[in-house]
């Protein structure tokens, strides 16, 4: 947690306060430079592109949202354009560990463990688990991701969608018969209001 | 939508497969919600890295003006275009008052 005394003292460039607040917060930017990147040296680079904008952006910071939450969006900011210089976004279009019918790695019934998520968002297309990570990790909304990944919110909600569809399908497996598609096909975004 | 929804629901109440696919998307969600107090372990010294590579830039800035302005040649283009400056200002002012002077002896003699 960072507390806003810290913050004063960033914003002043009292020596040793940034230090003191990288030191405190870095596991938490790293984890979604990771998370949102997939690879943990191109997160490092991240990492420290995002915390160069948050060194330039403190005296900016009005405190109207909590700093984790600015932070976070910065992060991501970061790491989309990480992505993009790389050219990464554009949707590989055959995926052989996707195309084929993967094995359930959690039983019906029980909770995934967080490795097996972990996996399971590590197969996803870059796009999709950019868009998975920010609404569903991070709680994001659809128009804060879409302008942070320079998309419609639309093709941010379609993203979701088919991420949510095919890490369930990686998590526990695809049924073997095929019934009601046009039912599940809704679930998918369903769940998202009716939480339950 | 909540008609949609309304239907989805009377689906979902008397259809056991798709009532136990809407449990799975809930158990998906659930599992990546809960990522967030997971931290994943950064590498040993990213601190230390973080804050090299924020000063290493932050210093950039003016070091590259200085930079620029110990160069010999930097100084001899500057020079150069302020002298060219210079000189126009002065062919202007001199243009300038000629016409000017011009005009007043063309109102005395009529």
């Amino acid at each position: 947690m960072v507390d806003r005394e810290l913050i004063e003292r960033c914003r002043r460039q009292e020596p040793g306060a940034f230090d003191e607040l990288v030191e405190r917060t870095h596991r938490q930017v790293y984890t979604l430079a990771v998370r949102l990147v997939g690879d943990r040296y191109e997160a490092e680079d991240v990492a420290q592109d995002a915390y160069l904008r948050v060194h330039r952006s403190l005296r900016g910071f009005r405190g109207d949202a909590r700093f984790e939450t600015w932070m976070y969006r910065i992060v991501a900011n970061a790491a989309m354009n990480h992505l993009r210089s790389r050219r990464r976004f554009g949707e590989p279009s055959a995926e052989p560990e996707l195309l084929a019918r993967p094995e359930p790695q959690a039983d019906p019934g029980d909770s995934p463990s967080h490795d097996e998520v972990q996996d399971a968002l590590s197969i996803l297309p870059v796009g999709q688990r950019a868009v998975v990570v920010l609404k569903d990790v991070y709680g994001f909304t659809c128009e804060e991701i879409g302008g942070q990944m320079g998309v419609s919110t639309g093709a941010v909600k379609l993203r979701l969608h088919r991420a949510r569809r095919r890490l369930k399908d990686h998590l526990y497996g695809v049924a073997a018969e095929e019934r009601h598609e046009g039912v599940k096909e809704r679930l998918a975004s369903y769940v998202e209001d009716h939480r339950g | 939508m909540a008609e949609f929804d309304g239907e989805l629901e009377v689906h979902l109440a008397t259809c056991p497969e798709c009532s136990g696919e809407l449990a799975r998307y809930r158990e998906v969600l659930m599992a990546v919600g809960s990522l967030r107090d997971v931290p994943v372990e950064p590498p040993p010294g990213l601190p230390h890295r973080i804050m090299a590579h924020v000063h290493g830039h932050e210093a950039l800035w003016p070091d590259r003006i200085l930079g620029l302005a110990r160069d010999r040649r930097v100084r001899v283009a500057a020079a150069s275009v302020g002298g060219a400056l210079v000189g126009a200002a002065a062919i202007g002012i001199i243009w300038w008052r000629a016409s000017h002077r011009d005009v007043a002896r063309d109102r005395l003699t009529a």
